[in-house]
């Protein structure tokens, strides 16, 4: 008898803890937050340092936000979840986001293999995706009307990559770059652009594996062919191994040979902490640089993010503000967090983020729904363990590049 | 007599098969004891058990004093008693004298007392010609033999024998009688198992005979061997 | 052009050596495959630059430092981790190879996470061992550090080699690979052998990590790399066969240094499982493996 009162006290004890845990999850969902799904890189085999940065950006925006009291009368609430920068993880953290977590919108992708595999998810839960970092051209050109991008693309970066080939003058070219969605969309652009604009640019390109270690048969191999410039697309930690190698085979950067860091990974925290000699005289391709003159919005997030995080952003922390920042605006505009009125707010935004003002484009192709003048800079970086502040700033978006003030290493 | 040895009651179980049953027996310091029985009477998993290769289900067994039952097959080795296979076990991949040095070294010899030992040892059973041969080089016999002076190294309290005179030369079978007898002489406690029936009763003045997993006789040689029950386990019931 | 790629080749062999003889070892004396092996490395990088960064100990002490950190939890993982699969009796045969693959391989997970945890997910360059102009060796330019790191992996792989071969304690970690049981009966103490190869191999692979870390800057995952590799070259040499590890180590450094140029550097990693196909069709225990093994 005693055991059998002792069954139903314990049955008992486990129907009200249940209880108070559906209440309490209920209770939170009915508090009114606006969901934002944040898919990122937080584990390899993707470039978690980008993850990183994206993460930061978004947490302090959010705090931010929320401080001058969310949106429409509700705290945005990040869902944070890691992607690995893979196919698969892409796919199934948007589909985890939307299902399980009901978020209204999703953001932070830094890697195009992650967009390009959610973007069906987000067609078929009619969701809107902000991508922050996502380069390759098949995000837009698939056309799909909830898929957004405030970040840098292929044909831009492209276009500005062979601008700078041409006004250095070079003849000849080796381009890297990695086995990765946005690596192919780049590769595929560069000899295009390249055979139009610049035939008389002799060009050859190589897939290295992002998850090799040594790059060294390739150093020694571009050593034999004297190119005049290499281009990197290569994102950390891949990218620093060949920087390392191509600087400690004399290959580049030297007088004869311009090394072009185009993947956009010399403002990562951990740049200095892997490269040394081998990034003095590199250029480097970036989306934001300190000279730039920054909207207002732009000046207060660096502060912001220098007091809480006690170093500089780079330029992925400003595309991840910015896609934050328009997700706000369209709240606001559209007077919802409902997926499919954001979704119309978003397309007709007229913004000024924290790099200049945002609009997406409407035309079907390789702009469709993108920050057409994303802004970027060419940079020269003149010395080892350089601030991004003191790097010698060449090209700022479509100006011209500053040719004479590049310095030989 | 103390006993040098002392087996209460050991069993094991396969499954359903009961391998060993109940087996007990002592072994005084110095005794020279023959182990007969049929094929499967559990000789040779009363050895496994004692050399720590298998867990006794129940029993006890008792080496000097001190249980040894659930000990590691090394820690019983280090204790002093010493185990030689009926299927020779000797490193193929090393040398005749490597072969001994290992063996040396495991019982805590250091590097001299070992190579002096050794020497000794390949002296005494005629294989000192082969002390840089790779035993993989050796012959069956000379194998069974190299295994044999590996198990004295050291002299152990008792050196567990299984079928040491099978398939092997009758030369050589002669060089490890004559050994087991002077060392036995000169105090050294052994457990024979064996086929071979004149040489166990030429080398044992007590056999334990199993069958069936348990004990069906133990005493004087001559006397078990003519016990009816022992000779109706060996030969058949119609005998 | 060729004699280049076989001096990067060679170089990169090597290391591939140091790494693939611990797993053989372990593998040899108790028939278990370390899926955390690579983890390992990373200990030995992460030691081996953080005691110099953060806590500004000189390279002298950081490098050793750095062994004996692997060689520490080499022999932590042992006593805790896998003494169950033979502690009792000759070993629990039933599921053994199911539990090491299942320990080792959450090992692996737990260190990782725990280093995330602990030093961030970025990777951190480690300092050089010597500084100076590189020379040039058939057109490849080496930095006196990589002289210096290619000497050092050099001495602990023939001294590893030559130990096992010709000490004592060497001659009992060959007695129990070559067979357990007949070794424990024998009294050879297979729990210390154990122990000291787990250690063994942990400080050499902790030494491959410290030795690479200026060229492959370790970050918590950069063991899954190596640790591939290694798993490649054991099977290529012979389960088992510190011989093999020696020679499958370099053999696969120079494939892939060569078929990266002469075939195409996208499919580097698949050379060495080429080759791999190849050696177990023509010998199916690999290049130095034993044809057969005593019962």
């Amino acid at each position: 008898m005693m055991s059998r009162i002792c069954c139903m006290n314990k049955l008992a004890y486990t129907v009200a803890i249940t209880a108070a845990v559906f209440a309490t999850a209920y209770g939170a969902q009915s508090q009114e937050t606006f969901d934002v799904g944040v898919s990122t890189i937080l584990t390899p085999p993707g470039s978690v340092i980008q993850g990183i940065q994206v993460r930061q950006a978004l947490e302090l925006v959010a705090d931010w936000q929320n401080e001058q009291g969310g949106v429409i009368g509700k705290k945005i609430k990040l869902v944070i979840a890691d992607d690995q920068g893979t196919t698969e993880g892409g796919r199934t953290v948007a589909e985890r986001l939307i299902t399980r977590d009901k978020v209204s919108v999703i953001t932070g992708q830094a890697s195009s293999n992650v967009v390009l595999s959610s973007l069906e998810v987000a067609k078929k839960y009619g969701i809107p995706v902000v991508n922050v970092n996502g380069w390759a051209s098949g995000i837009r050109t698939a056309g799909i009307p909830q898929v957004f991008s405030p970040g840098p693309y292929t044909t831009r970066v492209i276009t500005a990559t062979v601008d700078t080939l041409l006004a250095l003058g070079s003849k000849k070219v080796i381009g890297a770059f990695d086995n990765t969605d946005a690596g192919f969309s780049l590769e595929k652009e560069m000899s295009k652009q390249l055979k139009e604009r610049a035939p008389q640019i002799q060009y050859r390109s190589i897939i290295l594996d992002r998850a090799a270690k040594d790059y060294l048969p390739v150093v020694l191999q571009m050593q034999a062919e004297k190119p005049d410039v290499i281009v990197s697309e290569l994102i950390a930690p891949a990218g620093y191994i060949l920087m390392n190698q191509l600087y400690d085979q004399g290959v580049a950067p030297t007088k004869d040979t311009i090394f072009f860091e185009m993947g956009g990974m010399t403002d990562n925290p951990d740049f200095w902490k892997n490269i040394r000699g081998a990034g003095k005289g590199a250029l480097a391709f970036g989306h934001y640089h300190p000279k730039f003159d920054l909207p207002a919005i732009g000046v207060e997030f660096r502060k912001r993010f220098v007091e809480r995080y006690k170093a500089e952003p780079g330029r992925l922390s400003f595309q991840a503000a910015d896609a934050l920042f328009v997700i706000i605006d369209a709240a606001k505009r559209a007077n919802s967090t409902e997926p499919a009125a954001l979704t119309e707010a978003l397309a007709n935004t007229d913004y000024v983020g924290t790099r200049g003002k945002i609009t997406f484009d409407k035309t079907p192709g390789p702009t469709f729904n993108q920050w057409v003048e994303v802004p970027y800079a060419i940079y020269q970086i003149t010395a080892v363990d350089q601030k991004l502040d003191d790097t010698t700033l060449l090209k700022q978006s479509d100006g011209p590049l500053e040719v004479k003030a590049i310095v030989a290493p | 007599m103390s006993a040098l040895i002392a087996v209460e009651n050991l069993t094991k179980r396969f499954g359903s098969l009961v391998a060993v049953d109940g087996v007990s027996f002592t072994i005084g310091d110095g005794e020279l004891v023959g182990f007969l029985g049929p094929n499967g009477s559990g000789k040779t998993t009363v050895l496994n058990m004692m050399s720590g290769l298998l867990r006794p289900d129940a029993g006890r067994i008792a080496l000097d004093g001190t249980d040894v039952g659930g000990m590691a097959a090394d820690s019983i080795a280090r204790a002093g008693m010493i185990r030689m296979f009926q299927l020779t076990r000797v490193y193929t991949e090393m040398t005749v004298i490597e072969n001994l040095l290992t063996a040396g070294f495991a019982l805590g010899l250091g590097k001299r007392e070992a190579t002096e030992r050794a020497d000794e040892v390949l002296d005494d059973l005629k294989l000192l010609a082969y002390r840089e041969a790779f035993a993989s080089d050796l012959s069956g016999g000379q194998q069974k033999l190299l295994e044999f002076a590996c198990c004295f190294m050291k002299a152990p309290k008792i050196a567990l024998l299984d079928e040491p005179f099978a398939a092997i030369h009758p030369t050589m079978r002669q060089v490890l009688a004559d050994y087991v007898r002077r060392t036995n002489a000169a105090g050294q406690a052994y457990i024979l198992v064996s086929h071979d029936m004149p040489i166990v009763i030429d080398l044992c003045p007590r056999v334990v005979c199993l069958a069936a997993g348990s004990v069906l006789a133990d005493g004087p040689t001559d006397q078990v061997l003519r016990e009816p029950a022992v000779i109706e386990a060996y030969l058949g019931p119609n005998h | 052009m060729l004699s280049s790629m076989l001096v990067s080749g060679l170089i990169t062999g090597t290391f591939y050596a140091l790494m693939a003889l611990g797993l053989t070892m372990i593998f040899g004396v108790l028939r278990i495959v370390n899926f955390a092996h690579g983890e390992f490395y990373m200990i030995g990088g992460f030691a081996y630059v953080l005691l110099y960064h953060n806590l500004g100990v000189p390279i002298a002490v950081a490098l050793p430092a750095a062994v004996l950190a692997g060689g520490t939890l080499g022999w932590i993982v042992e006593k805790l981790l896998i003494r169950p699969i033979y502690a009792e009796f000759g070993g629990r045969q039933q599921g053994r190879d199911e539990y090491a693959i299942i320990v080792t391989f959450a090992l692996s997970i737990l260190l990782i996470a725990a280093m995330t945890k602990i030093v961030g997910p970025w990777s951190l360059q480690g300092p050089r061992l010597i500084d100076g102009p590189p020379l040039l060796l058939a057109g490849v330019r080496v930095s006196p550090h990589q002289i210096a790191a290619l000497g050092i992996a050099l001495a602990f792989l023939f001294g590893t080699l030559y130990l096992l071969n010709y000490s004592l304690w060497g001659r009992q970690i060959r007695a129990v690979a070559q067979n357990r049981s007949a070794a424990a009966v024998m009294g050879v103490d297979v729990g210390k052998v154990s122990t000291i190869v787990f250690a063994t191999a942990g400080g050499l692979a902790a030494l491959a990590g410290a030795l690479l870390s200026n060229m492959i800057s370790p970050s918590p995952d950069v063991g899954a790399f190596p640790a591939i590799k290694s798993y490649v070259i054991i099977v290529l040499g012979g389960l088992g066969s510190p011989l093999g590890a020696l020679i499958g180590g370099l053999l696969l450094g120079v494939i892939e240094s060569l078929g990266a140029i002469y075939i195409s550097f996208s499919y580097r990693d698949t050379y060495g499982l080429a080759l791999l196909v190849l050696v177990l069709l023509l010998r199916p225990n690999g290049l130095f493996g034993e044809t057969r093994r005593e019962v």
